[in-house]
């Protein structure tokens, strides 16, 4: 099922949307040049390195990057992961990096949270993003990495 | 920045679902993942810093506003609980 249309005001209707990369690039790319362009590039990027890593699961996309906002602000990501992420790290120390929140933010430009896949939480924490700092019920954007 | 009693609202539910959230990643990843659990709790805690000064800096200029979020710091509490009571709405994987 494809990503659904923007409601009027701008965000994603409620509930997380699963998409494909391709969906992405189609829906929220934008124009060459342009600050949703720049951020469609870090987040491919973040995918393309979390992959190299080995680390697989999904992603929950949220923030103005993933509403009808021309100039979105950011993207914050919810890494749903295997539990044996750290074993990864001791093969590629790169995911230490990749990890680390204050490198995500100041070099990413982006907020990555993780959640292990066999957390008993998830449910739970996807409900921090189920609304704006508005109080407005939105929807989010979930893809596999 | 918080611009009103609504958004004051949104924040203390946010701050609350943070921090359940990293006591969850705490008790998961601690003693199992102790490197992990420093580098992914990270996140967690700048967002909790993030929406903490907010709050503060709200309430320094509305401090009457501070009886609005007593109650609802309870409520939170609870739902917050009856959610990880409930069944999780696990994200496809």
């Amino acid at each position: 099922m494809p990503i659904p249309p923007f409601r009027e005001d701008g965000w994603l209707p409620v509930g997380h949307h699963p998409a494909t990369w391709e969906e992405i690039v189609e829906r929220f790319s934008g124009a060459p040049g342009s600050g949703r362009a720049v951020l469609t590039e870090k987040l491919f990027a973040l995918r393309d390195s979390l992959r190299s890593c080995g680390v697989t699961g999904s992603m929950l996309l949220n923030g103005t990057y993933v509403s009808a906002r021309e100039e979105p602000r950011d993207f914050d990501v919810l890494l749903v992961a295997p539990d044996n992420i750290q074993a990864m790290k001791e093969a590629d120390p790169r995911l230490g990096v990749l990890l680390d929140a204050e490198h995500a933010e100041k070099v990413g430009g982006y907020s990555l949270f993780y959640v292990p896949r066999s957390s008993p939480d998830i449910g739970m924490v996807t409900t921090f993003w189920n609304i704006t700092s508005e109080g407005i019920a939105k929807g989010s954007v979930e893809v596999e990495l | 920045m918080i611009a009103n009693s609504v958004e004051l609202r949104v924040a203390v539910r946010n701050l609350r679902i943070m921090e359940r959230a990293l006591e969850s990643l705490r008790t998961q990843l601690e003693a199992s993942n102790p490197w992990l659990f420093g580098v992914t709790s990270k996140a967690y805690i700048r967002r909790i810093e993030l929406l903490q000064g907010e709050i503060a800096d709200y309430l320094a200029e509305h401090p009457s506003e501070v009886s609005l979020i007593v109650p609802q710091l309870e409520q939170a509490e609870a739902a917050v609980a009856h959610s990880l009571d409930a069944p999780s709405l696990e994200l496809k994987t």
